[in-house]
């Protein structure tokens, strides 16, 4: 019960960032669940320790949210797997994060490091 | 709809997060390969980044919001899984709730079809029964002049009616266009002409009556017809204006039929025929009820004015009938009133108002006692399911999902005995209604599952879920984790025992009421009615058809009644009479004794019974003075007369009533006096819980009378001699009809049926009440005995006795039925008052019957725990202590 109550908490915790970063990994296009994995990790040098399997249900999230998009499609090495893609909503909410982001890392900039 | 489709998807989409996550591990297996690691290790540390596999599909899954279904249709077939594995389990649990459930819907479709459902007609509720109230209690039928009298002189009603308070069985043949059909038996009743229309009830086919077809005295043969008689007599002939009706020869024409529904005013007469008022002396064989202020027979009613309401109509009544009673005797000490009348006729539904909504109570408790053995019951297997709970909630379930869980298990019950119970209901109603069937009435119920009924069902259903679904569910929930774990804590289970202790004084209250109720109904049937009723059989005889509308011609046929009964073997005495002990009729005439100035009081009119000689005989009635008739009473002979014992006390007291005279009508004259030459013992007229003190007998041959009925006594079973005497009539008086052919002693018998329901009933239920805890406290005692097992094998090694062991399971056996038992004898005295009225000879607090109740609770209750008890003595110490 408690570990299922910690687990969610993290989500929850991550749940903003962790859907803005999905959004802009896809932004350079399709990707399937482990890319998307991989390109945050790599992205962040490896600072960011995303439990990886908390990826799928922000994944399943944004797809209900109608932000991505989903079908199933051959990788390179001829593998069946399933690839996310931005919607224009997708679009236009990571745009509409991005600049909260801005704004959010601004504010707390200014605290900690007054001009 | 879409939300299904999705949901049926549900299993493909779940195969698609397998494969997808599965890919993900694949893929990073291999970039850990690729970056050195070995095979093994690298997929390890693939798992291990990815965290709980199973909780990320299952918060994925509920993502997409569709958890609760799946988890109800899981908890569904884990709840099937369950009963199925305890098959005797569920059939007790089920069994018990069908039948609490089952006994409540049957109680409440008689009810409702008797107290609560209103007549189905435009606007009950604006309807008002005109009744008069006596400083000794009130009446409900009145003479037609008094009709006339309301309905002109009334400021409240926008119209007001008549019926007949009667639905009499009469011969009636069909004429067709086509021919004639033979006769067949038939309900009529006359009413005004504006019966219909003041009720609001238009015709199904033709038209029902206007006020012009009752205009003038037998100017308009007509008849309107039930559903039901067009339907079965007349094979729902749609011409049904060519058809008419042959009663009395008269011939009636059918002007329509009435609305399916519509079965009369009053739940306990439901007439196929209607004719008019005005018809009424061809109907009724001539005895006019037009000019007579003596002769009620008639309910009145009317709708109220808008914005009238019952109390202006009461008050409107009680206006009239003062003027009334300035200008007739026949209204002094009377005060009109007007009731409202939406539910029918009232008197009517009180006599089973009483009875049912005792019943409804009975069977309220009954489901309730269902719903707490069942709570026990559950309560223990969730106890012995501690385990299984705690398992589950340290895996990570929250106490919601559990208690999901359990409520689902319940809810299967529920519904199991929701449905059984709404198979036996209808079984068990029909049952019920035969039970107050007599051999001469039937109760025009009808009965529908309709939504009232089902959403009754629904809600009791409900309730009873809550009740015993609820409480375990949550007990069992109680505990943290970790006191869950550990098995060996005592359970005295506070709450189950609580419940057994109520079960134990519901069956023991039930016990208490089905003692009374059989000791009333045995101290009814051991009344001395004040006449024989074994061997006598009674012949209801409708001779008209052969004799016609003169009294004259009647004197003859008595004679030869009896004449050729006697000639058959077995046969001790015969007799006629206009009516019958407990044949439910009755007639009254206006009297005056001898050196009175007034008539007697209207409550003190003795009841009138025309006889032939032989009836003093036939019926055993005891001789206090005087002598009994003889054949040269007749019409050439002096009037003669025989009084009941009361009769003498109240007009003749501390004289010799012999020789003395009175006369039929409101003042006493020589010329139509009448001596009595006899007094005979009082006798119980028509019910058994009172004596009818007031009878007077006369010959009929001084006072012929056209209907009646043949009363022979036989030396053997009557009964036998049924068809033999029914031979006989068709044989030598082939136009007398037989109407009935009863036993005296069934008559006497149907007047107390309603005593004889309620004791079979109640004490169905006790038994069943009292078998269903007896089951509930043998759970869990033998649960308890099972629990302290290592307990037990302690005392015995340390030296207890088979004898202490089994004391000390007893005594809390003991302490349950000691707390049940005071609270049952509490319950009971509590609603004493409810059942006095009910109860005749005894108490409702009488100490026989609540003791041997006692007793009887104890017995069953040492039963139910002595066999636990002695399994628990039984155990192997060294077994026990291993069991741990």
């Amino acid at each position: 019960m408690l570990k299922k109550e910690r687990y969610k908490n993290r989500i929850d915790l991550l749940q903003g960032t962790l859907d803005m970063l999905i959004l802009r990994t896809l932004q350079w296009g399709p990707q399937h669940g482990h890319g998307i994995g991989l390109a945050i990790r790599s992205g962040s040098e490896d600072l960011l320790l995303v439990e990886h399997g908390s990826l799928y249900p922000a994944l399943h999230r944004l797809e209900k949210q109608g932000l991505i998009r989903s079908e199933w499609k051959m990788t390179e090495n001829k593998q069946r797997a399933k690839y996310y893609r931005l919607t224009a909503a997708g679009k236009n909410q990571l745009a509409a994060e991005r600049s909260r982001w801005r704004q959010f890392v601004g504010a707390i900039a200014r605290i900690m490091d007054p001009a | 709809m879409s939300w299904f489709r999705r949901f049926f998807r549900r299993a493909k989409a779940g195969a698609e997060l397998d494969e997808e996550i599965r890919f993900y591990l694949d893929q990073e297996t291999k970039l850990r390969i690729e970056r050195g690691e070995s095979p093994e290790h690298a997929r390890q540390a693939a798992l291990r980044a990815f965290g709980n596999v199973t909780l990320v599909k299952e918060t994925t899954c509920q993502m997409w919001g569709w958890t609760f279904v799946e988890d109800f249709v899981r908890d569904l077939r884990l709840s099937l899984r369950l009963l199925v594995r305890s098959p005797l389990f569920t059939a007790v649990a089920v069994l018990s709730l069908a039948l609490g459930i089952g006994a409540n819907t049957a109680i409440f479709s008689l009810a409702d079809a008797v107290i609560f459902r209103e007549l189905p007609v435009r606007d009950p509720k604006r309807l008002c029964q005109v009744r008069s109230v006596h400083q000794r209690g009130f009446e409900l039928v009145h003479s037609y002049p008094l009709y006339e009298d309301i309905r002109d002189r009334n400021q409240v009603f926008s119209s007001t009616a008549c019926t007949g308070a009667f639905a009499i069985l009469e011969s009636i043949a069909i004429i067709l266009s086509n021919g004639s059909q033979g006769p067949l038996q038939a309900r009529v009743t006359v009413v005004s002409g504006s019966y219909f229309s003041t009720l609001g009830i238009e015709a199904v086919v033709g038209r029902t009556f206007t006020p012009d077809d009752d205009q003038a005295v037998g100017a308009a043969p007509v008849a309107v017809v039930s559903y039901r008689f067009w339907k079965q007599a007349l094979g729902a002939e749609p011409a049904v204006m060519n058809t008419s009706l042959l009663h009395n020869g008269v011939r009636y024409q059918i002007l329509g039929v009435a609305p399916p529904s519509f079965t009369g005013i009053s739940s306990q007469h439901d007439p196929d025929i209607w004719f008019p008022m005005m018809m009424s002396q061809s109907v009724l064989s001539g005895e006019s009820m037009f000019k007579a202020r003596g002769s009620s027979s008639l309910y009145v009613f009317g709708r109220l004015k808008p914005g009238v309401t019952p109390a202006d109509a009461s008050a409107d009544m009680a206006r009239v009938y003062g003027d009334l009673q300035k200008l007739y005797r026949n209204y002094n000490g009377q005060r009109g009133e007007a009731v409202p009348m939406a539910k029918g006729v009232q008197a009517l539904r009180e006599r089973f108002e009483r009875p049912l909504l005792v019943l409804l109570g009975v069977v309220g408790l009954l489901l309730l006692i269902a719903s707490t053995n069942l709570a026990a019951l559950l309560l223990a297997r969730a106890v012995a399911r501690r385990h299984e709970i705690a398992v589950r909630l340290s895996l990570g379930a929250s106490t919601f999902r559990l208690l999901r869980q359990f409520l689902t298990e319940s809810l299967l019950i529920a519904l199991l005995g929701a449905v059984a119970g709404l198979l036996l209901s209808s079984w068990g109603a029909a049952l019920l209604v035969g039970m107050v069937t007599t051999s001469a009435h039937r109760l025009p119920i009808h009965f529908t599952m309709d939504m009232r009924i089902l959403a009754f069902t629904a809600g009791i259903s409900i309730l009873a879920l809550l009740l015993f679904g609820l409480v375990p569910a949550l007990q069992a929930n109680r505990p943290g984790t970790a006191s869950l774990a550990r098995a060996h804590t005592h359970s005295r289970l506070p709450a189950a025992r609580l419940l057994i202790a109520g079960q134990m004084a519901l069956s023991l209250f039930l016990m208490i009421a089905a003692g009374l109720f059989i000791r009333t109904l045995v101290n009814l049937r051991h009344l001395d009615t004040g006449f024989a009723r074994e061997n006598v059989l009674v012949l209801m005889l409708d001779p008209r058809p052969a004799y016609g509308q003169q009294r004259e011609k009647y004197l003859g046929l008595y004679g030869n009644l009896i004449g050729r009964a006697r000639e058959l073997p077995g046969v001790r005495s015969a007799s006629f009479s206009n009516h019958t002990f407990f044949g439910g009729g009755d007639s009254r005439r206006t009297i005056t004794y001898e050196g009175h100035i007034t008539q007697a009081p209207r409550d003190e009119r003795p009841n009138l019974l025309t006889i032939t000689p032989g009836f003093p005989e036939t019926f055993g009635l005891s001789l206090i003075a005087g002598r009994t008739f003889h054949d040269r009473d007749d019409r050439t002979a002096p009037k003669v007369a025989l009084i009941s014992e009361s009769v003498a006390k109240r007009a003749f007291p501390g004289e010799n009533p012999v020789g003395k005279r009175f006369c039929f009508s409101d003042s006493f004259q020589p010329q139509c006096a009448i001596e009595i030459v006899g007094v005979v013992g009082d006798v119980r007229y028509n019910n058994l819980r009172r004596v009818s003190p007031y009878a007077l007998y006369v010959p009929v041959q001084q006072d012929p009378v056209m209907r009646g009925d043949l009363h022979v006594r036989t030396w053997a079973d009557p009964a036998g001699m049924a068809a033999q005497l029914e031979e006989m009539i068709r044989r030598y008086e082939p136009g007398v009809r037989v109407l009935h052919t009863v036993t005296l002693e069934r008559l006497v018998e149907d007047s107390i049926i309603q005593d004889r329901l309620l004791a079979l009933v109640a004490t169905f239920f006790a038994v069943l009440a009292l078998v269903l805890s007896a089951l509930g406290l043998y759970g869990i005692t033998s649960y308890g005995v099972h629990r302290r097992t290592s307990e037990i094998g302690v005392r015995m090694a340390l030296g207890a006795s088979a004898q202490n062991v089994q004391w000390m399971i007893l005594r809390e056996v003991l302490v349950l039925v000691a707390a049940g038992g005071a609270g049952g004898i509490a319950a009971a005295l509590a609603v004493s008052e409810v059942v006095r009225s009910l109860l005749f000879g005894l108490t409702p607090t009488d100490p026989l019957i609540i003791a041997a109740a006692t007793f009887a609770l104890i017995l069953i209750a040492l039963l139910a725990g002595y066999l636990p008890a002695r399994n628990a003595c039984r155990v192997d110490p060294i077994q026990a202590l291993r069991y741990e």
